[in-house]
């Protein structure tokens, strides 16, 4: 498995095959920042492990190029930072991320400019907050016949506050996209997160939808699962466990977020 | 003996009261049987025994084997032998039907639960019910058609082992086929573990396999007729209408629609 660890200011790589071309830039080089570039010319599974340290900045330019698949799993543990991935697709490639991360803070950027003709993201992302996360994505639809979805579910715990912008673009002569939003926020605080999902979409011929739902879990779910004998604290942590690992079939990512689960909700 | 016992009950929610001065009882190896129009109370006894917090007791009280439950949680009710099919039951994504069963047993059996015995049960159990093997594995009735969902109930009921069993509306979405398998699984059920039942229905097709020792008509919050399984055959051929002694004084919305209908 190919695997890249970013701690800190260290970069650590490990069984990175030839399809997959990294380089690195330290924070001396560009501005305190430091940068990875990634550039995948075969159908590959890439994991990428963070430990933000303290006031971490960190850029990815991921670029899958043409015809080429791309999984995609990312785990981000550690303190603070502002994280940015720029993700380039090229025709006919494809990239599906699953990413998980309990930070104490976050600024993050998601960039993915779909390129090519029938280039494809699938972005599904779980969190548990702990302290304010900002998620701040851009998904350009340059080529025809593109596909997004994107997926995010956190939960808001102690501290925590989330924010979710997400934009979609469709230009005008960009014909044939598929534009999909889900985005959830289950608050367990009394901090108020916020949801703003854009769909700007100037063409006429697109499939687009967004859904946007912060809250707790309903009254009908808990009245469910506690009239089969399920307690209030265990039918909570099911309900956290089913919100936070569904969809999630990488088994790195499932083991991450039950050792949260059980950190948090024992 | 397990006995449920309603005395005098007054319910409301969202400040309509539903159940006025209601009493019921049922005891171990009684089959109950409850109709009355739509919009009527029949699913909010269910719910208020069950512990809903939205249906409010005004007054009266409700005993299960002596024991005051009126404050008691819905889950402390559950693990006292009380058990609810729901008319519609919840889809919950992601929480599979495995993992929920497993979390109601292991609380319930402690130290003496065996996930092994646990997961033989379930597939003997499952296969008994005619479902689909990969159910367990999916969210709770995600994805279910109105039938597996139905289905699904009744495999809680075999997998928790209740000693009193409600079920609301059970037959309703469910195919010929289905209802044989449901309705007599409902009745091996009772034959094996002797609960008291209360069961709730529009049609006199579930009561061809379940044969109930009692049926109430409901009417204006309580109880308005007691007979047998010939009561059932009465309903039929006549209606709610002209069997209550009492004139209907509340219809929900569906009753009217048949009342034209038959007119």
């Amino acid at each position: 498995m190919n695997k890249i660890k970013v701690v800190g200011d260290i970069l650590e790589l490990a069984n990175v095959s030839k399809n997959i071309h990294i380089e690195y830039y330290r924070k001396e080089c560009i501005f305190g920042i430091n940068e990875v570039k990634i550039v995948v010319t075969k159908d590959s599974n890439l994991d990428i492990e963070i430990k933000l340290k303290e006031d971490t900045k960190l850029n990815f330019s991921i670029s899958v190029l043409e015809g080429v698949k791309l999984d995609l799993n990312i785990i981000t543990k550690g303190d603070s930072g502002k994280v940015q991935y720029k993700y380039n697709l090229e025709k006919d490639s494809n990239i599906n991320i699953f990413k998980f991360q309990n930070i104490k803070s976050i600024k993050e950027m998601v960039i993915a400019r779909l390129n090519g003709e029938n280039a494809r993201i699938d972005y599904n992302f779980k969190t548990v907050s702990n302290k304010k996360e900002t998620y701040d994505y851009h998904i350009f639809h340059d080529a025809k016949n593109t596909i997004s979805n994107i997926k995010n579910n956190g939960v808001c715990i102690k501290d925590g506050l989330i924010i979710y912008q997400v934009s979609s673009f469709v230009p005008s002569d960009i014909t044939g996209c598929v534009v999909n939003q889900n985005n959830r926020i289950i608050n367990l605080t009394n901090n108020k997160s916020e949801i703003m999902p854009n769909l700007y979409i100037d063409s006429h011929d697109v499939e687009a939808s967004h859904s946007a739902l912060i809250g707790k879990f309903s009254d009908e779910e808990m009245f469910y699962l506690q009239s089969r004998g399920i307690d209030y604290n265990t039918a909570l942590k099911l309900l956290i466990s089913g919100f936070l690992t569904s969809d999630i079939n990488n088994k790195k990512i499932l083991k991450e977020i039950n050792k949260n689960i059980e950190k948090y909700w024992r | 003996m397990n006995k449920l016992l309603i005395e005098n009950l007054t319910v409301t929610v969202d400040n309509k009261t539903i159940l006025k001065d209601f009493n019921l009882t049922i005891n171990e190896g009684e089959i109950h049987v409850l109709m009355g129009v739509n919009g009527i109370g029949k699913s909010t006894l269910t719910k208020v025994i069950m512990g809903d917090p939205n249906y409010i007791i005004e007054s009266g009280n409700i005993y299960y084997n002596d024991t005051l439950i009126n404050n008691m949680s819905i889950d402390e009710r559950s693990r006292l032998g009380i058990f609810l099919g729901m008319q519609l039951p919840m889809e919950i994504e992601g929480v599979t039907n495995a993992d929920f069963l497993r979390s109601a047993l292991s609380i319930r059996q402690k130290e003496n639960f065996k996930l092994f015995d646990f997961i033989k049960e379930l597939d003997n159990n499952v296969e008994m019910l005619d479902m689909k093997s990969d159910m367990i594995h999916r969210g709770i009735n995600q994805g279910f058609s109105g039938g597996e969902r139905k289905k699904n109930e009744i495999l809680q009921m075999y997998m928790l082992k209740p000693s009193l069993v409600m079920l609301d509306e059970i037959d309703s979405g469910l195919d010929v086929d289905s209802l044989k398998i449901v309705g007599e699984s409902i009745m091996n059920y009772y034959k094996e573990y002797n609960p008291g039942m209360l069961l709730i229905t529009h049609y006199q097709r579930l009561l061809d396999y379940v044969k109930p020792t009692h049926v109430h008509i409901i009417s204006d919050g309580k109880i308005v007729k007691t007979g047998d399984y010939s009561l059932v055959k009465e309903i039929e051929e006549k209606g709610f209408q002209e069997i209550n002694s009492k004139k209907v004084t509340s219809i929900g919305v569906c009753a009217i629609k048949e009342k034209f209908k038959n007119e």
